[in-house]
């Protein structure tokens, strides 16, 4: 079990981003949450998740005896750059105003009269529902809706996943697509995902400062489906050590929270790599108080809520970074803060809309369709050689992670790690 | 008889209504009617009732769950058995009365336990025989039924009018009901509500060896052991041991009680003795403000009392060790809402495991532990005092006064007051006061070691970011930490000699004040065996003057008892 | 039926009301086991217990007082209570532990509340609800041990039942509601005879036993054991009393008036104004069967879970709109769903103002009642259930204390099943299931 390191005032962390979030006991998966798609900007976390060279690393403290540390993440969201210029033309419509969009302003005028309104909800619905009980979210490949429109301003959190090609001009293994800079000047940042739905409405919000799939994704994660350990292992210098292990995992035990919904430090948690849980083991090295692991495919536990037998909830998808790397940065008060990214398969970006099916598109008025358009306009990566089409997106989770004991798995329990 | 219950129950009618009506109680009224009544037939060497001591809530429990067995529920709420001042539960449950509130709850805790003993699942363990008809009375089967039945819940046999008079009642309510079972039900609520069963009635004769002194009688003793030992009813086989007369055979009767304190319940009993002693009725009130201590929530105010008993009887019971090694001991137990308090890692994901603070760790023994530290705090803050109280009330038995009625506390509550930033600092200026020095340097100086645990007995070094200076004094000796605490208490005389009195008060029902040579001696062999708490409790359960009862000086109404046949 | 309920009561000569005809004073013998004064008719008023529930939550920082304790403050979503503060406390913070258990929305949050257990089925009732618990112990003499009422008019509509699939179901109309309590079979209670209770006759006939064990131990004790002993015989027969009262024919129920038929003819449907009519007529019909004593226990429903109200001409459901419109961060909420929840606030203060407006002695049917409001989320967009509003109207008889906010901290919603069905008299200690299993009853507002 690995060891915590410093004695710092526990109850100084910042360990939840939304004050405003309670716990939530098992994942409460809202149908217009189906859409989940983070927002959560870096005013909520407060500090660059890179830390450039005139910002040298504050004071931390001294390295754990053993070179061990571990971690629990308590902050789990997508990032967005906040404020209306990302999407200057607004957010996405939902189906209904999309339909309307559709049709000649004369038609639209007809179908907007209230004695009209049983005719435009049958007619939006139609649009939403395909032949055979199909519809936008659960056969988004059936429709054809013109593509969401993307995040047009250059600020964008995330990683830079093609070193060399810093421009994003494309190659063998990726497509053309223009990089993001960081809102604290780092350049070359790959987030097509944040491109393709930083406008969608459930992600920008009405004010342009966060919506509810941010809300939503840290109560996911807060629920303990999902709870999340780092390991690292060989840490003996915080300015520079090469070889670290890092363990990157899922645990069953759900965390305890405080009163206020927030995890705690200090607690215990135990590695799980069975069922849809994983165990990733990665290598990086630390400088200057950054740890960087290499590319690596990282799978995480993703479940959204546990359904019933008759219900589309359960242990339906994950978490899966194709080429994915972790880049944190060591805190003064103990904690880890910064980012993982990778390339996500497009569907994955949508699947829990998709799982939604009519419910997302009806209820929550979601065009899977129109976001998995968008997807494909804007993916960079995994490409396919034989039709030269890009098959994933370049995304970014922001990750907060604070210390706790991890009980790793006896080597003779870890079933073969991929 | 008739002629005499109907005058007693006159008598009852005008008591009742001049106690009701708040005139002078003349308590001995009816008993003065029924002394006429009796008085003559009465020789003064009858046994008589000489305590009745009521059930406490776990003792109740314990109870149902043996001669019932687990599965059948006990759902209600009890009164409490009030602790008398610097006193233990035990002796409390002497004085307890049964208030028509405290009624209410019985009376249909019985109704509810009774129907579940004669519902169809449960029925064919408890009735012997085949009535006639099941809708109808059978007196028989339903004598064999409630005979056992009566023996375990009332410790005793019944006498043949009590057997007579709950057969009557099942047979009563048979016809009613329509169901034997029914009438069975009902009978059975009536036990479960009488005094005979809510209360441990002792029974006591002058001992011929002895005079001036009253003996417990065989049953009484039965229950005496079971009580202290188990904390539960009597078994068959002491049940057996009375009624064979082996239990006022001083050898018979500790080679019984010897099996007893080797058997796996004697857990339970010694659970129950830590439990009274440490005043652990404190945790089913105990709130803690969820702001200031983050780490404290529902799993861990029901894990820290356990946390403490596991510690308990692991070193006093499963390692037979030294009593004092509970001040000192770096073993506990953990789980993971508690690693989380004491910041250290907890393998298991659920449940208990064991846990061994590092050398050095100022964790050492129950003193240490946050149980202690967390009910005897405030719901804010930590306290000194009342810690430093506990310390010497509870485990050293020197009763330290209230404080008096006109004390201002508020340079006390001050916590976020960076002028006073720890609570040495506010103690001190509180303590100027000479009306509270007196009493406060007997407290705060052992609580004051303790500072270094919050109000939850979370670990931190700084108050107010201030340093805590954990150094203490007791009377004369000085000390630094818990560990230091622990040692010192594991050092003095008076943390034996208070476990010693306390065990013989816990058996008895009655503090042990008035017998310091029985104490001191008891206390002599307690450090004679190692300062074992198996010895000790062998030693209280054998001790003569366990089952001797000091006649009193006026022995007016008691004369005879009439619950004789045994 | 006849038992020989001892020959003391025979002694006194019992015909009706035995404690009175022994002149015993008075004092005590009139008070409950709380201490609370029966009502001047010298019969116990029956103490009520009932449910009412509204789906899809509220926007928590607009409705939840901050400050725990009596005077809570008033936040815009609940301050239409304003006129009933000091009967209705606000319960807040409690938590639903699922333990790993789905939250299926809008369906576990609901459960949770009446049983103190998590629903690993995807419908139904994981257990008893407690309102059932309560209805065995004091709905078992009136003609309906409880009566379920759905204003949204949906016959499952319901939270009541013994576990699994059996819900009781709920009346969907007023006429039906009307016809089912004052049509036939309705017998005016203020004419009708009087059987007394086997149950409390085979009760009272268990305390003349323990009664008639007091000489043997009399003979036998001391003086401080016989001061015990007396007590306990004080508490014998103030139960006895209680007991004797029961079985004495009540005085006539003067706030019963018999309703005049309801209109077969009224619309049922989601719409608002339509609920809001049905749920004041069917709360008419309700109160008066409580008056009239056909019953002593309710479940209201005022909408269902996943809500289908709509507002006329409008398409949009209220639970839709929870989802769709989104979360106006300015605003800090969604004005459009919020309108239902202001109809919703206003139908539980006409419910609870039907409740007052009975006279029942000095006090009102509302003071004699426990009702408990909740709902089945906290905030419907996310589908929390921890925090999920709640509410208790009526002190049920001064079984409770009124006009209190008790924050939860956190703590399992279980406690408040517990403590409602210990107010009720229900032997009850320990309620629900794994980490909903809880002892911790609410000391601030148990009485």
């Amino acid at each position: 079990m690995s060891n915590m390191h410093s004695n710092h005032d526990r109850r100084s962390f910042p360990t939840g981003w939304w004050r405003g979030a309670r716990p939530v006991a098992s994942g409460a998966l809202a149908i217009g949450l189906l859409a989940v798609a983070p927002i959560a900007g870096h005013h909520l976390v407060g500090g660059s998740p890179a830390r450039s060279a005139e910002n040298p690393p504050a004071k931390l403290p001294a390295p754990p005896r053993d070179g061990t540390l571990g971690f629990v993440v308590a902050q789990f969201v997508s990032p967005i750059v906040p404020g209306n210029d990302a999407c200057p033309h607004g957010t996405a419509p939902r189906l209904r105003e999309e339909y309307l969009r559709t049709l000649p302003d004369a038609e639209q005028a007809r179908l907007r009269l209230k004695d009209n309104e049983k005719e435009l909800v049958s007619r939006w619905h139609a649009y939403a529902l395909g032949p055979n009980e199909t519809n936008v979210c659960s056969q988004p490949d059936m429709f054809t809706h013109t593509p969401y429109p993307g995040v047009e301003s250059r600020y964008g959190w995330g990683l830079n996943l093609g070193g060399r090609n810093a421009a994003g001009a494309g190659d063998n293994t990726t497509c053309a697509h223009d990089k993001f800079q960081s809102p604290t000047g780092e350049q070359g940042i790959d987030n097509q995902e944040y491109r393709a739905t930083g406008c969608t409405l459930e992600m920008r919000g009405v004010d342009g400062n966060g919506g509810d799939a941010l809300t939503g994704m840290q109560q996911f994660h807060n629920s303990g489906q999902w709870t999340q350990v780092i390991l690292l292992k060989g840490v003996h210098s915080f300015v520079h050590q090469d070889n670290v292990e890092v363990i990157y995992a899922n645990t069953a035990d759900r965390p305890i929270l405080d009163s206020k919904g927030q995890f705690l430090p200090g607690m215990s948690f135990t590695v799980n790599d069975t069922g849809a849980r994983h165990r990733n083991v990665l290598h990086g090295r630390i400088d200057n108080g950054v740890l960087t692991t290499e590319p690596a495919d990282i799978k995480l536990a993703q479940t959204w809520g546990q359904g019933g037998p008759r219900d589309i909830r359960g242990n339906r998808s994950a978490y899966h970074y194709h080429k994915g790397r972790l880049r944190l940065e060591f805190q003064p008060d103990g904690s880890l803060r910064g980012l993982v990214g990778g390339y996500r398969n497009l569907f994955d970006v949508i699947v829990s809309s998709s799982l939604g099916g009519e419910g997302a598109a009806i209820v929550a008025g979601i065009d899977c369709s129109a976001e998995m358009a968008s997807l494909k306009k804007y993916a960079d990566g995994m490409r396919d050689p034989k039709t030269g089409q890009c098959t994933a997106v370049s995304s970014a989770m922001r990750i907060g992670a604070i210390p706790a004991f991890v009980a790793d798995l006896p080597t003779a329990q870890r079933t073969a790690s991929r | 008889m008739k002629s005499i219950r109907r005058l007693s129950s006159l008598a009852l009618i005008c008591a009742s209504a001049s106690l009701l009506a708040g005139t002078v109680a003349s308590l001995t009224a009816p008993a003065g009617a029924q002394g006429t009544a009796v008085a003559s037939a009465s020789p003064i060497d009858a046994p008589q009732i000489v305590a009745m001591r009521r059930l406490t809530e776990a003792q109740y429990r314990n109870a149902i769950a043996d001669i019932f067995g687990p599965d059948i529920k006990v759902a209600g709420r009890f009164e409490p058995v009030v602790r008398p001042v610097h006193e233990l539960i035990a002796s409390g449950s002497r004085e307890a009365a049964i208030s028509p509130l405290g009624l209410e709850q019985f009376d249909s805790m019985a109704r509810n336990i009774a129907a579940q003993v004669f519902d169809e699942k449960h029925s064919g363990q408890f009735i012997p025989c085949h009535p006639q008809d099941n809708a109808k009375a059978d007196d028989a089967c339903a004598t064999a039924t409630l005979a056992p039945l009566g023996r375990y819940l009332f410790r005793r046999p019944l006498t043949t009018q009590e057997l007579v008079l709950y057969v009557k009642m099942a047979g009563l309510a048979a016809g009613p009901t329509g169901s034997f079972n029914g009438g069975l039900e009902l009978a059975l609520s009536a036990m479960l509500v009488s005094p005979n069963f809510l209360y441990i009635v002792e029974t006591a004769q002058p001992d011929p060896a002895h005079p001036g002194v009253l003996a417990l009688d065989n049953y009484s003793r039965a229950a005496r052991l079971s009580f202290t030992l188990w904390n539960s009813t009597p078994n068959a086989v002491l049940l057996d041991a009375a009624a064979a007369g082996r239990l006022t055979d001083p050898a018979q009767l500790a080679e019984i009680a010897r099996g007893m304190v080797a058997s796996p319940r004697f857990e339970q009993g010694v659970r129950a003795f830590f439990t009274d002693m440490l005043l652990f009725e404190r945790f089913d009130n105990l709130s803690k403000d969820p702001v200031l201590f983050p780490y404290y929530n529902a799993q861990v105010g029901q894990a820290m009392p356990e946390q403490m008993l596991r510690t308990i009887v692991d070193e006093l019971v499963t390692r037979g060790g030294d009593y004092r090694q509970l001040f000192t001991t770096n073993r506990t137990w953990m789980t993971r809402a508690l690693g989380g308090l004491y910041q250290v890692p907890v393998h298991k994901s659920a449940g208990w495991e064991p846990y061994t603070f590092a050398p050095g760790d100022d964790r050492a023994g129950i003193l240490g532990q946050a149980g202690f530290l967390a009910i005897y705090s405030q719901t804010g803050r930590s306290s000194p005092t009342l810690r430093g109280r506990a310390v010497r009330e509870l485990l050293m038995c020197q009763p330290v006064p209230n404080p008096p009625g006109n004390v201002n506390f508020t340079a006390v509550q001050d916590t976020k007051n960076k002028a006073v930033p720890t609570a040495r600092i506010r103690l001190s200026a509180h303590v100027t006061d000479d009306n509270c020095a007196g009493c406060h340097k007997l407290t705060d100086p052992v609580g004051l070691s303790l500072e270094r645990f919050d109000g939850i007995g979370s670990w931190r070094t700084t108050e107010n970011g201030a340093p805590i200076d954990p150094s203490g004094n007791l009377d004369k000796t000085v000390f630094s930490g818990a560990a230091g605490l622990g040692k010192v208490l594991a050092e003095s005389p008076d943390t034996h000699q208070c476990a010693a009195s306390r065990a013989l008060e816990y058996a008895r029902a009655m503090p042990s004040d008035d017998d310091g040579d029985l104490v001191e001696a008891l206390d002599k062999q307690f450090a004679a065996d190692g300062y074992s708490i198996k010895a000790l409790f062998l030693r209280v359960a054998t001790l003569p003057e366990n089952y001797q009862v000091k006649i009193p000086a006026l022995q007016t109404g008691a004369t005879r008892v009439s619950m004789a046949n045994q | 039926m006849r038992f020989d309920l001892s020959r003391r009561t025979a002694l006194r000569g019992m015909i009706n009301g035995a404690g009175v005809a022994v002149a015993l004073p008075l004092l005590d013998v009139f008070l409950d086991g709380n201490g609370v004064a029966m009502a001047a008719t010298g019969a116990p008023v029956p103490v009520r217990f009932g449910t009412w529930f509204w789906g899809l939550g509220v926007n928590p920082s607009r409705w939840f007082p901050t400050t725990a304790g009596p005077n809570y403050d008033l936040k815009p979503e609940l301050a239409p209570i304003k006129p009933f503060q000091s009967k209705i406390n606000v319960l807040g913070n409690f938590n639903v532990m699922l333990d790993g258990a789905p939250n299926l929305p809008h369906v576990s949050g609901g459960p949770a509340i009446r049983t103190g257990r998590a629903l690993t089925a995807d419908r139904g009732l994981p257990g008893e609800s407690f309102d059932v618990t309560i209805s065995d112990l004091i709905g078992k003499r009136t003609r309906f041990s409880s009566l379920e009422v759905s204003a949204i008019g949906d016959a499952r509509n319901s939270l009541s039942g013994r576990g699994g699939g059996d819900l009781n179901s709920s009346e969907t109309t007023p006429a039906g509601l009307y016809q089912r309590v004052f049509g036939t079979g309705f017998k005016d209670p203020n004419s009708a005879s009087f059987t007394p209770d086997p149950q409390v006759m085979a009760r009272r006939s268990v305390l003349s036993a323990v009664a008639d064990q007091r000489q043997a131990l009399n003979q036998a004790v001391g003086a401080a054991d016989r001061q015990k002993l007396d007590q306990y015989y004080t508490s014998v027969r103030q139960l006895e009393n209680q007991l004797d009262v029961e079985l004495t024919k009540p005085q006539p129920l003067e706030a019963c008036l018999v309703p005049r038929k309801v209109s077969a003819d009224l619309p049922v449907n989601g719409e608002i104004e339509t609920v809001m009519l049905n749920h004041q007529l069917m709360t008419d019909l309700l109160v008066m069967a409580l008056a009239c004593d056909q019953t002593r226990v309710f479940n209201m429903m005022f909408n269902n879970g996943a809500s289908s109200l709509t507002r006329i001409g409008s398409t949009v459901t209220h639970h839709q709109l929870t989802h769709e419109e989104v979360l106006d961060n300015k605003l800090g909420y969604q004005p459009e769903a919020t309108y239902f929840l202001t109809k919703i606030m206003e139908a539980w203060v006409y419910f609870v103002g039907a409740l007052d407006k009975v006279k029942e002695g000095d006090r009102t049917l509302l003071d004699n009642t426990i009702a408990f409001a909740h709902s089945e989320t906290e905030f419907a967009k996310f589908h929390t259930i921890d925090n999920i509003p709640m509410m208790t109207a009526g002190s049920g008889g001064g079984r409770i204390k009124t006009g209190i906010y008790v924050d939860g901290q956190g703590t399992p919603v279980s406690r408040v099943g517990l403590t409602l069905q210990q107010a009720m008299g229900v032997p009850v200690d320990r309620w629900g299931s794994k980490s909903m299993e809880t002892n911790k009853r609410l000391g601030e507002i148990l009485a």
